[in-house]
């Protein structure tokens, strides 16, 4: 792929025309002679014309090389794949992206390394053609725009979360779109492992058609302390858990302050090896919420302090799917715990379930669905919605329709029915009453529940059996990280059981529930500042008001799908018609975490995607000459203009013979 | 003994072309320009009458019949049986090489054959015995030597029937030729000499060897002698009839480095085997060569 700095010199190529005109000029057609005796003409003879002719054509395909290398020259030529060419492209367009996450905050020696990125940026401004046009992605505006208008707004490009790859990649592809030059997008990064790690999820180097030029403003020699994690103990409510560590030096005799309603509660003295943690706990008085902060003078600050608090939302949301009379009960069921813990729950018919109940849900329930919605079958065939707890009840009543055989890999290929009849159902039987699922439950079995139509085939480990072994509840992890719980008989209103109908109704499902959840780690997410994050009130009917520390409205929480906290910190949220909570938002625990690669690039993409450090950029720019391009066509002139002297004497001696 | 003469222009080769008749260019030739310059170097005893002939100029006045003068006013020659003990034989080559010509008036065969019955012609004329042979791979005519008019007509007759065709065997032709020779005399080869010279030579050797006077009329075409072409050529050989592909001046270099070594090699052997070997090109007036031939006689007698 090849491209001109200056491409109306190409014009010079009509002049190739000319030799191959002279040639066919001369070239006549041959002409038949009757000779009286070609004996004089041997072998040798036609091999020599054969050779002679050959060096003609030799000669005007150096002739015609000769002046397509001196166009070229004029023209100056570069390859598009080289992004340090490009940039001295006048028609060209430099997209830059500068990384906006906090880690760009780090402080190497005087200079923060997003600080960096600009004055790198500056000195690329002065180098480039005054013709060639700059854009620079701005995450508020949400695309990139000319230079010009962001000038202004340089601070505004350093947020604490990291924007998603894909956003970039489409207002890129969006901008050259109606872009005739030659685009080249040049990003600017400490290139740490999460920034490395996006950019490779979404294959953005194969998926950009253009030239990458990627510069890591990454330090030498990072070091830095900070706080990990700091959490309420659930053992000790009163115990503030605080995990601290220290990268590239040790720390040494630093102390740590718990703070919390303004006063300081705890003071501690902590020393960490070299890329080390420790955990402190610190004894405090109050349940409010407050936050741990690390008394030392490091290059990344952010991470010195950590909020926590201690009266956190831990709810999680139920969405039962399925026919809404068969599934009343297990809603009601739901909504009659503990009311922190499953909130809130919604019912959906199958037909009306959207993609956005399905991944702002924790825990699915299908109690008898006949078909499995769209956005089902995503959830079980892709990561995008992130694991969930899922309830599966088929349906087994006379005139139900089995809708396990949409996912064979969880129901198994083969399913059996069996019917007890009326008259002799089965029971239920529990492995035991001590363990943390079953604790508290009376019996082993319990007469009350009787089935009389199950799936007597269930894959995954068996939680709960009938009375004659066949298992009633089991429990998997598909490939996706999905938890299931598979039932044999529906939990709903059914003829093929009475579960709902019996006392342990409640306390089943809850435990069962807990059970899914606790499989896939599920806990009460942190909120990041910067990164957005499912609206907790998505589908709810009623909005939540968000108010900061200070009692400040910050916003309101309608129906929207996604909401985000932009500065670490305590927030209050006050839920209609519920008791409200604190959430605790902090940077990504990841910004701080100092471990830099570039992303891979494939080997397809290679020869126009450059990695360098901000050291090398720096020397390509002040590199006249660029990448050997030029060596190559002056050697190219020299060896034709050699080969022109050699061939032309020789073919010139003997014409004139 | 000949200067270059403004009348002699008609007897250029592009100028006898149009004459069809061999027998009337030949005498157009001879009467023309040669008749009375050729003496025989063969002197018979015979004085038996045979007929008179008008004098012609240049011959010795000597011979001059002064009483037919007296009582006719004309100057005749008188005639006699076996003048002359001249047996020449005259070898014409008549393959299909000899069909070249770059001029197109006259090609080398044509030249060639004009030239031999001229030659006849002279012979005859002045009682010496012709005979001819023609060859390309073979010999496909032979005709003894004769002295008598009717000798010259068939010898006539012949050269005009012949086409050239067939590949050139000089050196064969001459040794066949020189196998059927008895008494000594005069063999003139007129050929392009296109064969293998040490075929050649041979031939040559073995006519001397039968003692015979060998004159050798090498004829070529002019571009034969210095080949130049502006185009790209495809050769087509005329005896063979293969084609080969050249470039101009490839082909130039090659013709001309070869056709100068190969009669070279001929010039050398012919010198050692005191032969006289003549260039003619075939746009050289007729008289020139005959004129060169029977100065060469001359100096032999």
């Amino acid at each position: 792929m090849l491209s001109f700095y200056r491409p109306a010199f190409l014009w010079g190529l009509v002049f190739l025309a000319a030799p191959i005109i002279i040639h066919f000029f001369n070239r006549r057609r041959s002409v038949l002679l009757d000779f009286s005796t070609v004996r004089f003409f041997r072998i040798t003879a036609v091999r020599a014309s054969k050779i002679r002719r050959l060096k003609r054509l030799l000669l005007l395909c150096s002739r015609c090389l000769l002046i397509a290398v001196i166009v070229a020259l004029f023209a100056k030529p570069y390859s598009k794949s080289n992004p340090f060419a490009a940039l001295s492209d006048p028609n060209g367009a430099i997209f830059c992206w500068i990384d906006p996450t906090i880690s760009m905050k780090y402080k190497d020696g005087n200079v923060q390394l997003w600080e960096r990125a600009l004055s790198l940026l500056d000195s690329l401004d002065q180098k480039l053609p005054l013709s060639s046009q700059q854009y620079w992605f701005s995450d508020a505006q949400g695309g990139f725009i000319p230079k010009e208008v962001i000038t202004s707004e340089k601070v505004d490009f350093t947020r604490n979360g990291l924007a998603h790859p894909e956003k970039i990649f489409n207002s890129l592809k969006n901008t050259i779109r109606n872009f005739s030059g030659f685009p080249l997008l040049v990003i600017v990064s400490d290139f740490q492992d999460n920034v490395s790690r996006a950019l490779d999820s979404m294959s953005f180097f194969n998926q950009a058609k253009i030239p990458i030029m990627c510069v890591s403003v990454a330090p030498h020699a990072p070091w830095n302390f900070g706080i990990r994690k700091a959490s309420v103990s659930r053992e000790h409510p009163s115990t503030i858990v605080s995990t601290i560590s220290a990268q590239g030096r040790p720390c040494n005799q630093t102390g740590m302050s718990v703070v919390s309603g303004g006063m300081r509660l705890g003071h501690n003295v902590v020393s960490v090896k070299t890329n080390e943690h420790v955990t402190i706990n610190t004894e405090i008085s109050n349940e409010r919420g407050g936050f741990v902060s690390l008394d030392v003078e490091d290059p990344f600050s952010f991470d010195n302090v950590n909020y926590f608090v201690t009266e956190g939302n831990k709810s999680f949301r139920v969405l039962v799917i399925g026919d809404s009379t068969k599934c009343f009960p297990i809603a009601a069921a739901f909504r009659s715990m503990q009311k922190e813990w499953w909130d809130p729950v919604i019912v959906r018919e199958p037909r009306f379930v959207s993609y956005n109940d399905i991944d702002s849900a924790d825990c699915i329930v299908l109690n008898e669905v006949s078909f499995l919605p769209r956005a089902v079958q995503l959830l079980v065939s892709t990561r995008s919605m992130g694991a969930k707890a899922i309830l599966f009840s088929p349906g087994v009543d006379s005139g139900s329709i089995f809708a396990g055989n949409d996912f064979p890999n969880i129901m198994g290929k083969s399913r059996k029915l069996s019917d007890t009849g009326a008259v002799k159902p089965r029971f239920l039987a529990f492995p035991d009453t001590l363990s943390e699922l079953w604790k508290g439950f009376h019996g082993l079995n319990n007469v009350d529940v009787g089935i009389f139509r199950f799936c007597d085939s269930l894959r995954g480990e068996a939680l709960c059996r009938l009375d004659n072994g066949s298992p009633f509840a089991s429990g998997l992890i598909d490939s996706i990280g999905n938890s299931w719980i598979l039932f044999a008989s529906p939990i709903g209103l059914t003829q093929s059981n009475n579960l709902c109908e019996t006392g342990i109704y409640v306390p089943f499902l809850d435990r069962v529930s807990r059970f899914a959840l606790a499989s896939i780690h599920k806990d009460v997410e942190e909120w990041v500042a910067g990164k957005p994050r499912r609206n907790p009130f998505y589908g709810a009917k009623h909005p939540a008001l968000v108010d900061n520390e200070q009692g400040k409205r910050m916003a309101q929480w309608d129906n929207q799908p996604l909401v985000v906290f932009n500065e670490p910190g305590i927030y209050r949220i006050q839920p209609f018609g519920l008791p409200s909570y604190q959430v605790a938002v902090n940077i990504d625990p990841e910004e701080a975490l100092f471990t830099y690669r570039f992303p891979h690039v494939p080997s397809s993409v290679k020869d126009r995607v450059k990695l360098c450090d901000y050291g090398d950029f720096l020397n390509g720019l002040h590199d006249e000459k660029g990448p050997g391009f030029f060596n190559v066509l002056w050697i190219m002139l020299a060896a034709l203009m050699l080969a022109e002297a050699l061939l032309w004497e020789k073919v010139d001696k003997r014409d004139n013979r | 003994m000949y200067k270059k003469n403004k009348s002699f222009t008609f007897l250029n080769p592009e100028h006898l072309a149009p004459i069809r008749n061999l027998e009337l260019r030949a005498r157009l030739i001879v009467e023309g320009t040669i008749a009375g310059l050729h003496q025989s170097p063969y002197h018979g005893f015979s004085t038996e009458f045979l007929e008179y002939r008008p004098y012609l100029p240049g011959e010795s006045t000597r011979r001059i019949d002064w009483r037919k003068f007296a009582k006719t006013d004309r100057t005749v020659v008188r005639l006699f049986e076996d003048e002359t003990n001249l047996f020449a034989h005259i070898l014409i080559d008549k393959s299909a090489s000899m069909k070249f010509s770059s001029t197109k008036t006259m090609d080398k065969y044509d030249y060639a054959r004009t030239l031999a019955a001229s030659l006849a012609l002279i012979l005859v004329r002045q009682r010496d015995a012709v005979g001819l042979s023609a060859f390309d791979e073979t010999t496909s005519c032979y005709i003894a030597p004769h002295s008598t008019n009717i000798q010259l007509k068939t010898i006539m007759a012949q050269l005009d029937r012949m086409e050239a065709s067939g590949v050139t065997r000089c050196g064969a032709a001459l040794s066949r030729l020189a196998r059927t020779l008895k008494k000594r005399g005069l063999c003139i080869v007129i050929s392009d000499l296109f064969d293998e010279p040490e075929e050649i030579i041979r031939g040559l050797r073995h006519l001397r060897f039968k003692k015979q006077d060998v004159i050798v009329l090498r004829i070529a075409d002019p571009m034969e002698q210095n080949f130049k072409h502006a185009a790209s050529l495809k050769i087509h050989d005329l005896e063979t009839g293969e084609k080969l592909s050249l470039d101009p001046v490839t082909a130039a270099r090659f013709f001309n480095q070869g056709v100068a070594g190969h009669h070279a090699v001929i010039k050398r052997a012919c010198r050692e085997l005191s032969i006289d070997c003549e260039l003619v090109l075939t746009n050289e007036p007729f008289h020139k060569a005959l004129l060169r031939v029977l100065d060469k006689r001359r100096r032999m007698s």
